[in-house]
């Protein structure tokens, strides 16, 4: 089984109706979002993970109080990473 | 010039080791209408001996090490806990990858790798039905995710089955659809189990729904909770034991 579309979106004639309904529950951006196919979210986010590892983003965990699997030592060792100095 | 850490990598590894993993969390919530930054990659695996010797050689050709308790194991992967591990082989170097086989609320490893769908990166991601179970969890910011996910799915599918209405009615969290959903199939709604379901096949307001939704929300996380005490008290243990005295 693939990741299909289960209908042509794309041409069918109430797709100006689904994008509004999409505006309306959930704002302009993530209408577009729900839009795309999966191939090219995947993509987009592709490039996004590249941009963020290029600006220097950890891969560390992010603070999460609410994970199961986040402990103590986890906070400390978030504490003690570098943050970035201000600009003069 | 340093190169990304390669999901894509990952992916085809565990393709080429064919290993029954299916792709979960953040990234396989991308696939599906998502829009979360995930740091790592998670797999739902099949605990056998025979799959977890193919995802050890998997993890010796990607030089990932676990980097937190539990080890791996059967054991503990049978009990419900996740191992972590870091990678680092050229191109893929400090990713992390968590493994899990059983998820509390999720169905058993065999029912979800009959429903698997293929990745658009190759590999193999839990389908949505299933997914959408295991983002029921204690932490705030899997629930704006399910209704995501859930938006995502009824834009995209403007001419259901049955059986997309019937998944819509079961796991929807965004009172404008109910309501929606409930100019056509009032009746349906009428008899569902899901309270806040047949609120809105009787007309309710979206305020009231959302207090519903909410209530839902409330009772899993408190699940959620619940199933992962026991366990939480054995991941402390492991780490106390692995501290020096």
């Amino acid at each position: 089984m693939a990741i299909t579309e289960s209908h042509s979106i794309n041409n069918d004639s109430s797709l100006e109706a689904r994008r509004a309904f999409a505006e309306k529950i959930a704002g302009p951006e993530w209408a577009d979002w729900y839009l795309l196919t999966p191939e090219e979210r995947w993509s987009a986010s592709q490039k996004l993970w590249s941009e963020y590892l290029a600006l220097g983003g950890s891969l560390d965990p992010e603070v999460d109080f609410q994970s199961p699997f986040w402990t103590a030592d986890d906070y400390r060792s978030f504490a003690q990473r570098s943050i970035p100095e201000r600009a003069p | 010039m340093i190169l990304p850490p390669s999901i894509q990598q990952v992916l085809e590894t565990f393709a080429r080791h064919r290993i029954q993993a299916l792709l979960m969390g953040g990234q396989a919530c991308i696939v599906y209408g998502g829009a979360e930054f995930s740091r790592d990659i998670d797999f739902a695996i099949l605990a056998t001996p025979e799959n977890l010797a193919a995802l050890e050689r998997t993890m010796e050709e990607l030089q990932a090490r676990v980097i937190a308790v539990p080890p791996f194991t059967i054991g503990y992967l049978s009990e419900g806990l996740a191992v972590h591990f870091r990678c680092g082989a050229q191109g893929v170097e400090g990713l992390r990858v968590d493994v899990m086989s059983h998820m509390r609320g999720v169905a058993p490893f065999a029912d979800l790798w009959s429903r698997r769908h293929r990745l658009p990166a190759g590999g193999a991601v839990l389908a949505l039905p299933d997914l959408i179970k295991a983002k029921k969890t204690q932490r705030d910011k899997d629930w704006p995710m399910i209704r995501r996910l859930m938006e995502a799915d009824y834009i995209r599918n403007p001419h259901p089955t049955p059986a997309q209405i019937e998944f819509w009615l079961d796991e929807c969290r965004t009172p404008e659809i109910l309501q929606e959903l409930s100019r056509s199939h009032a009746s349906q709604m009428a008899s569902h189990q899901r309270k806040v379901v047949q609120s809105a096949g009787n007309g309710a307001s979206s305020s009231i729904l959302a207090e519903l939704l909410h209530e839902e929300e409330i009772a899993e996380r408190n699940a959620d909770i619940t199933w992962w005490a026991p366990r939480k008290k054995r991941l402390e243990a492991l780490r106390r034991n692995l501290k020096p005295e």
